[in-house]
């Protein structure tokens, strides 16, 4: 079994980027304080649009700038509907998980009279980008070139999104509002504006992730997400909210994701159970940062009643 | 002044019922116009969405029974919100109760049908609790996200099961994709033939008698609404909390499991992919609709079932498709829970 190979590295870093697209924009939220458990549903939708509008328009680029637009829609209302109605962030959040679903069998039905998968014979389908001098580097050309452009547009997020957070204004707000909303708010943050903006960041980076989905396959297929958002939620977390964090988490998961694909033609493990394999890793990375996170907290309280003495 | 107080406890109900009211009323209107704008027949469609489900008595029935795994999972829900745990297994513990069911039913030499039937319903409500109770356990003693826990292990159950059904416990002589027979004898009786209804409304109906003793009567039920309620003034109160993590998402859990056996051994007699439809999801609309009320779960699983049969009716006879239901219910999910309706009517009522 050669799971660790240039091949492989590469398939992962094309598999990984849905995850950290939706994991960027879910550190947003979670900065701000906010447990957004829409990023799903917010994929799905980019997922669905992106194929529908390119369609439409015949290119990728209107289709993928249409699916951004309607996935901004979709937040903008599961913003407006919890913090000027004020309901339950996370019922609104399942709420907008469901409405992305309905949604997209609902228009399906409508546009093209059939449920299921939406696919278009002759669609344009994002294309992989040779990059000039990198792609001639012998491994390193292998695994870093030859990917579409969203990946890289992941890559320039994760770069922007650390500078964002750590060297601006708006980020220093972002935290501030996360750390205490209350004390932010005395200050003369607007705090309901800082966290409307985070969510529709989530939005922004979960319709990218969701085209890329749709995009590469060339067709919209219900659950085409498959538990991904949820898995970038948790992602954002282990990665404590961090860039850095956040890249690492996306690559493991990405290649517990790969493996969990690869392992289903070169092993005699059944695919239908390997399809378990994300989620149940998932949970045992939790509880292995649980764990950590719980023996650190402890030594720093040791440390902390040293100091005191 | 006692009289007065109790005037306005009647009166903040009646602002918590109308608040309800309103996500309710704001969710049909949302299908009247759906329905205005997407069938070409708008008058039929209208009319098979609302009044579909009393067009006959089978449509009557089976709308009954539909109600009936929404009742238990949507008292798991209520019990885990009322405790303060968040619950969103439903999806895989209703499978894996059932698919339980299905095994145990298969497994055991076959027995007398009534010892038969508990024994498979035991053994959903087992599965279903040690489900809820590993991830109670993994948030008492490590502090994982109950929230997260319950979800991802669900899916990754939903994934086995499938597999499961699909492998090794497929019956090979049937078309459709489904997992091997219960014996017959272990059979729920129908309680209103040609419908699909059976005993297991009884059952659903019991258990949420019972909930709501557990919950309202019991030192238990006291504890855990306690917990859910503040856990740190329950700690200050001599209650030991760390088990409330683990005991309410087992009783969570176990409810929801035991209502997918209930499928089995009321509906199915045997296990299929599509068994749970989102039925886990549905507990928690139910529970939130209920206001995390034990008894009014009842009504309220009745009331989203009829959202969801009137919109299966209209497919049947007009042009529109099922899933406007799931538009209709994700506006009650927005809303249900939405401060500024339940503040208006306070406000307009309570002095």
């Amino acid at each position: 079994m050669n799971g660790f190979s240039v091949p492989a590295i590469s398939s992962t870093i094309v598999i990984m980027t849905p995850l950290l697209l939706a994991a960027i924009g879910g550190a947003f939220s979670a900065i701000s304080g906010l447990l957004n458990i829409a990023l799903e549903g917010l994929m799905l939708n980019a997922a669905f649009f992106a194929i529908v509008l390119t369609n439409l328009t015949g290119s990728l680029f209107l289709g993928i700038i249409g699916a951004i637009a309607a996935t901004l829609l979709l937040t903008a209302l599961f913003g407006a509907v919890s913090f000027k109605l004020k309901a339950n962030i996370f019922i609104c959040g399942l709420a907008t998980n469901f409405l992305a679903i309905a949604l997209s069998i609902v228009l399906a039905h409508t546009l093209y009279g059939r449920t299921g998968s939406v696919q278009f014979p002759g669609m344009p389908r994002l294309m992989p980008l040779e990059i000039p001098v990198l792609g001639d580097i012998p491994v390193l050309g292998d695994i870093f070139s030859g990917h579409n452009a969203i990946v890289y547009v992941s890559w320039l997020l994760l770069i922007v999104a650390g500078i964002v957070i750590n060297r601006t204004p708006f980020g220093m707000r972002l935290r501030a509002v996360g750390i205490d909303e209350k004390a932010a708010r005395a200050i003369g943050i607007n705090t309901k504006r800082i966290q409307f903006t985070a969510l529709l960041v989530s939005g922004f980076t979960c319709a990218l992730g969701g085209a890329v989905l749709s995009l590469t396959l060339g067709a919209f297929v219900p659950n085409v997400t498959s538990g991904r958002g949820w898995i970038a939620l948790v992602i954002v977390y282990l990665g404590r909210m961090k860039p850095l964090g956040i890249l690492i988490g996306s690559v493991v998961f990405g290649f517990v994701d790969y493996m969990s694909n690869h392992l289903q033609t070169t092993s005699d493990i059944p695919s239908g159970l390997l399809l378990s394999l994300p989620f149940f890793a998932t949970v045992v990375a939790l509880v292995i940062y649980s764990i950590g996170a719980q023996a650190m907290s402890k030594k720093g309280i040791l440390r902390s009643v040293k100091r005191v003495s | 002044m006692r009289s007065e107080e109790r005037q306005n406890e009647l009166r903040n109900r009646l602002a918590v019922f109308m608040g309800i009211m309103t996500a309710v009323v704001a969710a049909l209107l949302v299908a009247v116009v759906l329905i205005l704008i997407l069938s070409k027949d708008p008058a039929r469609s209208l009319y098979y969405y609302f009044a579909g489900p009393f067009t006959s008595k089978f449509i009557f029935f089976n709308m009954i029974e539909s109600s009936i795994p929404v009742i238990f999972s949507g008292l798991g829900v209520a019990v885990a919100f009322r405790s303060g745990v968040t619950n969103l297994g439903g999806e895989g513990q209703i499978f894996a109760g059932a698919m339980v069911a299905v095994l145990l039913g298969v497994w055991l030499p076959e027995m007398p049908g009534f010892i038969g039937m508990l024994l498979l319903l035991t053994g959903g409500l087992a599965v279903g609790a040690l489900i809820g109770s590993l991830s109670g356990f993994l948030r008492m003693k490590w502090k994982v996200s109950d929230l997260l826990s319950t979800y991802l292990i669900s899916m990754g159950l939903v994934q086995v099961i499938n597999y499961l059904i699909l492998g090794p416990f497929r019956d090979p002589a049937r078309i459709r994709i489904q997992s091997l027979s219960i014996p017959g004898s272990y059979m729920l009786s129908r309680i209103a033939s040609p419908s699909y209804l059976h005993a297991g409304l009884f059952i659903a109906l019991a258990v949420a008698l019972f909930v709501h003793v557990l919950m309202k009567h019991t030192h238990t039920g006291y504890h855990l609404r306690v917990t859910g309620s503040n856990r740190q003034f329950a700690r200050y109160g001599g209650i030991n909390i760390r088990p409330f993590y683990v005991l309410p998402l087992a009783i969570s859990g176990g409810l929801i499991g035991l209502g997918g056996a209930v499928q089995v051994v009321g509906r199915y007699q045997a296990c299929f992919t599509d068994l749970t439809a989102g039925l886990g999801w549905a507990g928690i609309g139910v529970a939130l609709i209920a206001r995390r009320n034990p008894l009014g779960v009842v009504p309220a699983a009745l009331f989203y079932v009829y959202l969801q049969s009137g919109a299966r009716v209209a497919m049947m006879n007009s042009d529109v498709t099922y899933e406007i239901a799931a538009i209709v219910t994700s506006v009650i999910f927005y809303l249900i829970t939405a401060e500024v309706t339940f503040a208006f009517f306070r406000r307009r009522l309570v002095k």
